[in-house]
Parts: structure tokens; sequence; C-alpha cells
């Protein structure tokens, strides 16, 4: 299905002779779309099917994200609301910061995951089972072709498509556990992801669109339970608004530290103590003094 | 050989099969996986929260 809208849109690009503008509007639009199927691979990829996964593989592969299901579940669930996850936001961390840590973090860490799961198996990473690189394949096929039918012209469509894409995964990211930390239990152990790590929304626009992704707290608790069993706890961490609302405000900074920094400092397990807050180090001075009266 | 159970997501690992997916060979007991082993297929549960189910 996924599939299909991009050489759709290609195509549309290819014999229509549209203005930048068009140009560009069609590549963002379609960008979206594909932005969405990577959260239908979201959830594929977190079911234990070997066709889920290759499903998967297949319709995270339209935006060239392959190694999104192996980083996801085995990186960013393991590691959520911890300094050391690239895909959990900081406080004080704006989102154009956060991107640019986010998505190479995400190739890093995938790739040195599955390289460990190689290595063990007596594999080279570069192998047919790299379960990242049989969707980067199917990508280069997909994209390749349509530059093949469509001529060189479409490559920026491709690239502005799979930017976007990118960045309304890691919108939601962004908003999902901003500032939130797990306490250590431990030296080097970090407590259960427990419900009042991630933020939730329960709006129903984004409910229809993001299967209840935005319950976003029951998901880490119970990454493989069904989407559509998603509990919604009451007195969690929530956002100011559905999903989509929070990317606007997450696109102007000041905008959305103002709304959340005192919203994050509000939580009960927090109640201002900056200690519990996963902060931006480069911005951990500058919290510190303008929150000091929380303490 | 004995079992050991995911609480969180019922994944099991069982010595005498291995996992071959992961990488770990038939026979490999459960206290010889890595030290920062984790659930493959949840990822939010450790080596030590297993729970060894039965053994034969
Ligand atoms: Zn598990």
């Amino acid at each position: 299905m996924h599939f299909i809208v991009l050489i759709a849109a290609a195509w549309w690009i290819s014999i229509n002779q549209l203005d930048w503008w068009g140009y560009l509007s069609l590549s963002i639009v379609a960008g979206n779309i594909s932005g969405l199927g990577i959260n239908t691979g979201h959830e594929l990829g977190h079911k234990k099917g070997k066709f889920e996964k290759t499903l998967a593989k297949l319709v995270l592969a339209v935006p060239f994200y392959g190694h999104f299901t192996i980083d996801h579940n085995q990186g960013h669930h393991r590691d959520v609301a911890t300094p050391i996850d690239g895909s959990s936001s900081r406080m004080g961390e704006n989102f154009y910061a956060f991107v640019c840590r986010e998505i190479p973090a995400a190739i890093t860490r995938s790739f040195k995951t599955e390289n460990i799961r190689l290595q063990r198996r007596k594999q080279d990473f570069l192998c047919f089972d790299n379960q990242i690189f049989q969707s980067y394949v199917i990508s280069t096929i997909l994209q390749g072709s349509i530059i093949v039918m469509f001529g060189l012209q479409i490559i920026p469509f491709l690239f502005i498509h799979n930017i976007f894409a990118w960045l309304q995964l890691s919108s939601a990211n962004y908003i999902e556990h901003y500032g939130l930390l797990r306490q250590k239990d431990g030296l080097d152990h970090y407590e259960r992801c427990k419900p009042h790590h991630s933020w939730n929304s329960n709006h129903v626009f984004s409910n229809l669109v993001l299967f209840h992704l935005q319950r976003h707290s029951d998901h880490h608790t119970h990454p493989t339970r069904r989407y559509q069993s998603l509990k919604s706890y009451d007195d969690l961490p929530s956002l100011p608004n559905g999903y989509l609302g929070c990317y606007l405000v997450a696109y102007i900074p000041w905008l959305w530290f103002y709304i959340m920094d005192k919203k994050l400092l509000k939580l009960s397990h927090i109640n201002g103590d900056l200690s519990k807050v996963n902060l931006d180090p480069r911005k951990k001075m500058t919290l510190i003094k303008k929150y000091q009266e929380y303490n | 050989m004995t079992k050991h159970q995911c609480p969180e997501c019922a994944y099991t690992y069982d010595a005498s099969i291995g996992d071959e997916y992961e990488g770990y060979l038939p026979g490999t007991l459960f206290k010889d996986l890595p030290d920062d082993f984790f659930c493959p297929d949840c990822s939010v549960r450790f080596k030590i929260d297993f729970i060894e189910v039965d053994s034969i």
C-alpha cells in the first residue's frame, strides 16, 4: 500500500510539469504518508511472527528506514528514558538538536546490535541474514527503480520524501519521553521502565491514526501487547494536546519549553527535583539556575 | 536441560534448543548467556528477571 503511494506520487511528478512549490508539497505529503508507514512498521516489528517481521521490513523499506525495528525494539525499549538513549529527548533539548542526535544514533545502535547477533552466529556483518540490509536492499531496489522509471528529476523528491518520513518519527520520539528519566537502582542498572516514564495523549484523532501509539506508557511497560488493548491509565504524564498538536508546538522550541518544562517539573515523581530529570548536558546549568525556586 | 521464561512476555529460553536466530547454539546453558542478555522479544526484562520454569 505504501509502495503504491510512493510510486503514484513519483509518477504524478513525472507526467505533470509541477512548479517547485507543487513538487515540494507533494514530496512532503508523500513523506508524511510514509511516516505513517513507519508507525505501521513499528506495530508489525513488535510482533513475534516471522511474517509480521517481514512485512515490517517491507513497509520500513519505503522511506529507507529498515534499521528501525532493531534499533527500536532492542535499543529504544531497553534504554528508554535514560541519557544513553538516542531516541529519548532531554529537557532543554530543542526538536532540531534532537533530530540531529537521534537519527545517527539510531543507525549506529542498530548496526551495533545486529553486529553482535551476527558475531554470535559467526556470520559477517555484510551477509544476507543481516535484517537491516535486507530492508535496505528492498529500499534500494524500490527507489532505484523509481529513478530508472521516472528519471533523475525524481531524486530530490525521494530525498525530501525520506527526510519527512523520518522527521515524523522523530517528532513522535521527541514528545514521547521528553525529560523523563529512569533512576538507577544498582550501580549501572536502571530501574524498569514504569508508566511515568512516557508522555501520553488520548485524543480521538491520534488514537485512530496512530493505533493508540500515544498511550505510550503502557506500550513501554508491555511492548508486546497488542495495540488495541493498550490501556489508558489515569494520573500519568499527559501531553497538553493530541500528537499532531504537540508536533506543531515542538517545532517552535521556545513555546515547547514554555509549556512542557513546567509540566515536566510538576509531575508527582519529579516535583521540581532536577536530578530526576533527563537534562540536556549543554543546558544543565541554565536550567538549574532557572528552576531553582522549585527546589 | 533447563528452561527460563521472561516474566513479561513469556519468551522461553530452552537450553536444549538454544536460540538459533540470536546465535545461541543448542546446549548453551542459560547461565552461560552473556551477562547483558535481555529478552529477545520484549527487551524490557534482563537476565536476572528470567524465571526458571521446569527442568528435565
Ligand atoms: Zn520478554
